[in-house]
């Protein structure tokens, strides 16, 4: 089995290898959801949607309320983790999944990622 | 038919599922999994042939006990918590440890027992047999944290069956009959039903994971075992689900609830690193959508809270299974860990993006098909802000449960873990998931005609369709966008707290700092008076020691002299 004790590091940190982290694959794929993206968008001024509540009166009013409601739960989501975030084991009761299955008896190939006790990354870049 | 007619054994419908947990107890190897295969099959065979107006009662100790009650809400959860089992126990399949299969059984039988249960002392003896079975399968995992988690699980749970056998016996103080129906929190005609009712409701609350009551869900939830937590996902809550809907549907206090359920644990779910967990804080979410719709309380609206119930065991035991199999062959369920998996494990990867595609809400798949009749029917009550908040909610639940799940499971960075697929019983329970998934999606009126009230309702009209389409791409697009920009919050092994911070840190460091203190004085007192007992002892010494003044012998003109002077004294007092 591969070392792979570096893993919760960083993007780069691997060689990846595959059909899904090939540059051309990624951008076709990306080119292909902005064109859904796109005519999601503009066939919001071709139909007629059903409207119950006075908001839904704004024209593409489901693409922003969806993008700005997921940029906006984000960007909140990283302001709580800055008062939130506490070491892995901070609850003091340190774990080891893979002894569990060992113990267990299934077949579970013993590799490094459980080996280093390293504390939580405290920053939140 | 006649086929079918071999297993019309009129049986009430969670006794075959006890008598398979105990078989299992009592055989191992390939007899034991023949068993628990079994048992699910014969028990929804015997279940699907009892008439829908069933009833069983017995009379236990003078008392009559309605043990089951059936009619088409408690049919469609039968039929759901019977398919749940079966998966379940495929899934589970290659685990060797009996007691997880004995646990599983019972608690499965004890969820068809709740569902069935006619009063409130058999509701709350099967209530209380869904805590004390499921705890099993967290302790199963046999570390420390899991069972010092599985407590933090039972005393809520057993919190929960106290207050509704408190409840229960206020109602029938109060002078209700012992039958479980709908009740109301604010018209009462006396105190003591009043009272009853709300303890019934806090009772419930637990169970289903009320704001601030709903840590045990995040907490244990990930700590059971591979296949525990598949099973843990499949019943607690829907029960809770299930008597809410029945007890309390068009409760207007369920409303602001619900929606709080709905919001908040998304953000948890964005900044969780274990992706079980992750799965928790989304199952609370969709909660939320279920607490909603039994809070409008319009037969629509009851409808598609349990319509989307049925729909959430089966696209959130997929997601559970999927991460399961990815614990079970990595070892490992943090986010930060993983990447890259779709390579060793495909199959799971499809799996798992279709239970994703349809906790989500995606046309085509089942969650669409049930969450557009809650939101449409909160909108149609006028509770505009509400809707708003579960459109931010429905955005959500694709951000955190629909992307990040598979993105960073099997996505994202390479991990260069390298592993097998998944075993061949767990892609199968998964493929019948999924099945169910998008066979329900394609064919709603299948899970339609199961409803408790009849409805002509259609969620596939090009509003919808399309309004749904573009939330989801421009959330996707926000991912994208996020991600592209480097703000996208990483993946860090963490901890984050929630309010269970105040049961597991906040209360035992006060009982600590109480027992410091009482201690400390404790000290204080007994050395005051340690050193007073000293100083009495000196001073004993000093009188009544060896050469201590009263011990000292006296000679015989002393004692005279003390006579004559008493005596003097005397004489003049008297004087």
């Amino acid at each position: 089995m591969k070392n792979h004790s570096d893993t919760h590091t960083d993007n780069n940190a691997h060689h990846a290898s595959g059909f899904f982290y090939r540059e051309d694959v990624i951008r076709w794929i990306l080119r292909i959801f902005y064109l859904g993206a796109a005519i999601l968008f503009f066939i919001d001024f071709l139909i007629h949607r059903h409207i119950i509540t006075n908001v839904e009166k704004v024209p593409t009013f489901y693409a922003l309320y969806g993008f700005f409601a997921c940029v906006i739960l984000v960007v909140i989501a990283k302001w709580m983790r800055i008062v939130l975030i506490r070491a892995e084991n901070y609850y003091d009761e340190p774990e080891d999944s893979a002894d569990f299955l060992r113990k267990q008896g299934l077949d579970l190939p013993k590799s490094e990622y459980n080996s280093d006790e390293a504390s939580a990354d405290k920053e939140t870049s | 038919m006649s086929l079918l007619g071999l297993f019309d054994w009129g049986l009430p419908p969670f006794l075959l599922l006890f008598i398979g947990s105990i078989l299992a107890a009592c055989t191992r190897g390939h007899l034991q999994k023949v068993i628990v295969v079994l048992t699910p099959i014969l028990s929804f065979l015997n279940f699907y042939q009892l008439p829908i107006d069933y009833n069983l009662i017995q009379n236990v100790y003078g008392l009559n006990l309605e043990l089951a009650y059936s009619d088409k809400l408690s049919r469609l959860f039968g039929y759901l918590f019977h398919l749940a089992a079966l998966i379940g126990v495929i899934y589970s399949l290659q685990v060797k440890d009996t007691i997880q299969h004995v646990a599983a059984l019972a608690y499965a039988a004890s969820a068809i027992g709740a569902v069935f249960a006619g009063d409130w002392i058999t509701l709350f003896i099967f209530w209380e047999g869904l805590a004390l079975t499921s705890v099993f399968l967290i302790w199963a995992r046999r570390t420390e944290r899991s069972y010092r988690s599985g407590m933090r699980y039972l005393i809520m749970q057993v919190l929960s069956g106290v207050l509704l056998f408190a409840g229960a016996l206020l109602l029938l103080k109060g002078g209700l009959p012992a039958k479980v129906t709908a009740l109301s929190l604010t018209d009462n005609f006396n105190q003591y039903t009043s009272i009853g009712t709300w303890l019934i409701f806090i009772a419930f609350g637990i169970k289903a994971g009320f704001p601030l009551l709903h840590t045990w869900i995040t907490d244990s939830y990930p700590e059971a075992t591979v296949s525990g937590s598949v099973f843990l996902s499949a019943f607690t809550t829907k029960v809770a689900i299930y008597v809410l809907a029945r007890v309390f549907a068009g409760e207007e206090l369920l409303v602001p609830i619900g929606l709080t359920m709905a919001c908040f644990p998304i953000f948890f779910a964005v900044i969780e690193n274990d992706l079980r967990r992750v799965l928790t804080y989304s199952m609370i979410n969709q909660i939320g959508f279920m607490v909603c719709g039994i809070g409008i309380g319009t037969e629509l609206a009851i409808n598609g809270s349990v319509a989307h119930a049925f729909n959430d065991v089966l696209f959130k035991g997929l997601l559970m299974m999927s991460m399961g199999a990815v614990l079970y062959r990595t070892g490992n369920i943090n986010g930060s860990d993983l990447g890259g998996l779709y390579k060793s494990m495909p199959k799971t990867t499809v799996l798992c993006i279709i239970g994703a595609a349809s906790i989500s809400a995606f046309p085509l798949f089942n969650g669409f098909v049930s969450k557009a009749i809650i939101m449409g029917e909160v909108l149609y009550a006028g509770h505009t802000i509400g809707w708003l908040m579960l459109l931010f909610a429905a955005a959500g639940v694709f951000h955190h449960a629909g992307i990040k799940i598979p993105f960073f499971a099997f996505f994202a960075h390479d991990s260069g873990i390298k592993v097998k697929e998944a075993p061949t019983n767990m892609l199968i329970a998964m493929s019948i998931s999924a099945a169910f998934c998008i066979g329900i999606g394609m064919n709603p009126q299948w899970l339609y005609q199961l409803l408790p009230f009849a409805m002509d309702y259609s969620p596939y009209d090009l509003t919808h369709v399309v309004t749904q389409l573009q939330l989801l791409f421009f959330s996707a697009l926000a991912f994208v966008f996020l991600n592209l920009k480097g703000m996208y919050p990483p993946e860090l092994r963490s901890t984050n707290l929630d309010t269970d911070w105040f049961i597991r840190r906040l209360f035992p460091s006060i009982y600590a700092s109480l027992q410091h203190l009482l201690q400390s004085a404790f000290k204080g007192i007994t050395g005051v008076t340690s050193q007073y007992l000293q100083w009495q002892t000196q001073i004993l010494k000093k009188s009544s020691g060896p050469n201590g003044i009263l011990s000292r012998g006296w000679g015989a003109n002393n004692m005279i002299f003390i006579v004559i002077l008493l005596l003097g004294a005397l004489l003049l007092f008297d004087f």
